[in-house]
């Protein structure tokens, strides 16, 4: 019955005290006249009385297996590659990268050699840090960019990526990495700066921005999300992945 | 554990202290069995996603910002990832998990019978058995639903952030889960005794 169609709908709600008082008193009139929705009712609230199924519980050494595997991880040689997670974004939000582009000291300069990878070097993390391999020849990417995160915005160009599955991609590869724990936040100035412009408001500082510093380390990239200065990742794309898919969304 | 002793072992865990993260977790962790234990219904599946689930928020912590508890958070990635080991399972079998609603609207709901309304505790049980089968029956994103509705007891509001969906989305799809669910008890050949049938035969 077509009339009833918006009271079986608000059965269900009835059944999980989801309606206003007026509501309420408005369907139960209802009810006591029409004998399809009290049978409605009933096998709804039959339904949900039924439900109340055994609740299982997780078996003895369940938490400390997931701890173990958690140090397992975090042991692991963290070049492994790992499975990105997931950053929930809001569905309908328009995700904008901005890369700030300025002069530079590029290690992302066209043609640059194994000189200025060096140079690089001596710009980098405190002696605590281990560098790594210093062998590789900085990637080349058609503009140049760097800065710190102080002064990203500078007198460079911006470069936007609206296109929400590049941008995606993008952060997700940047910030998806190992946690890193117990280490020195590098002093040295960031090599670059990702802004990601959101949609709506989805940073904790209500700015609706979220900015990554990165790092570029040999063959790894470090990235830091300057809305929680504690949270280091270890970017697990290589600086390569992540300037073919630059290079090919500015194509 | 109170809000804000959860919120301090959330803020340690992201400032680094690992052991703080097994406190969440054995605060947590029938939840998070018990749903996935519902949702994929093999107790060795459950465990593994449960542990997925867990190792998946540690990873992400810092994307949690306490807008919600954590046990809702820990909801959404329970969910998610019994969804995600539900469709690799099923695509080869081609079957549609997530319901395209639109095949629903059109159809009316099938009034129920009397069966719903069990006398006896034996009845109450048959009941309960069939809910099960019938749960295990549903499209994955209806069991959902209906899982952290009546099991885990959340609100409209927690379901709609958990699932990611718009409160009035998570009413419909309570409401045509709780009708898809009624028909495949009613077609339950298992579930076919009534008392009143059985009566009429006697005659």
């Amino acid at each position: 019955m077509d009339a009833c169609g918006k009271y079986y709908e608000m059965i269900s709600q009835l059944i999980d005290g989801e309606l206003s008082a007026q509501q309420e008193s408005e369907l139960r009139t209802h009810m006591g006249n029409c004998p399809d929705c009290a049978k409605v009712y009933e096998a709804f609230s039959g339904i949900s009385q039924g439900m109340n199924l055994e609740i299982r519980t997780a078996p003895a050494g369940f938490a400390s297996g997931v701890m173990s595997k958690i140090n397992e991880a975090q042991k692991s040689n963290r070049r492994k590659k790992q499975s990105p997670w997931k950053i929930v974004f809001p569905v309908a939000a328009c995700l904008a990268l901005v890369f700030v582009v300025s002069q530079s000291t590029g290690m992302f300069g066209g043609g640059k050699s194994a000189n200025d990878t060096a140079t690089l070097e001596n710009r980098m993390f405190s002696s605590t840090y281990d560098a790594g391999s210093a062998t590789d020849a900085a990637p080349s990417y058609k503009s140049e960019f760097a800065g710190d995160a102080e002064t990203a915005y500078g007198d460079s160009a911006a470069i936007e990526i609206s296109d929400k599955n590049t941008a995606t991609e993008l952060v997700e590869l940047l910030v998806s990495g190992q946690p890193l724990q117990n280490r020195d936040i590098p002093t040295a100035a960031a090599d670059y700066t990702v802004i990601c412009y959101l949609g709506e408001d989805n940073s904790g500082d209500g700015s609706g921005e979220r900015n990554i510093s990165i790092w570029w380390q040999g063959d790894e990239l470090l990235c830091r999300l300057d809305d929680r200065p504690q949270a280091l990742y270890d970017c697990t794309a290589s600086a390569d992945e992540i300037l073919a898919i630059i290079n090919s969304y500015l194509d | 554990m109170t809000r804000e002793e959860e919120t301090q072992l959330v803020l340690r865990v992201q400032n680094g202290d690992q052991s703080a993260f097994e406190k969440l977790v054995l605060d947590n962790q029938n939840r998070v069995f018990n749903l996935a234990m519902r949702m994929v219904n093999n107790e060795e599946d459950a465990l593994d996603m449960s542990q997925e689930a867990f190792i998946k928020a540690y990873n992400s912590i810092d994307n949690f910002r306490g807008e919600s508890r954590f046990s809702v958070w820990l909801y959404r990635l329970t969910t998610n990832v019994c969804l995600d080991f539900l469709r690799s399972k099923t695509r080869k079998a081609h079957s549609s998990l997530t319901f395209t609603e639109d095949e629903e609207d059109g159809k009316e709901l099938e009034i129920p019978d009397e069966r719903f309304s069990p006398d006896s505790i034996t009845e109450r049980n048959e009941l309960r058995e069939a809910i099960a089968r019938g749960l295990n029956a549903l499209p994955a994103d209806y069991r959902a639903i209906l899982l952290l509705r009546e099991i885990e007891s959340l609100s409209y509001d927690e379901i709609a952030l958990v699932l990611e969906l718009e409160e009035g989305t998570v009413k419909s799809r309570i409401f045509r889960a709780r009708k898809k669910l009624c028909e495949i008890l009613i077609a339950d050949r298992n579930f076919s005794y009534t008392p009143a049938s059985n009566r009429q035969k006697e005659v």
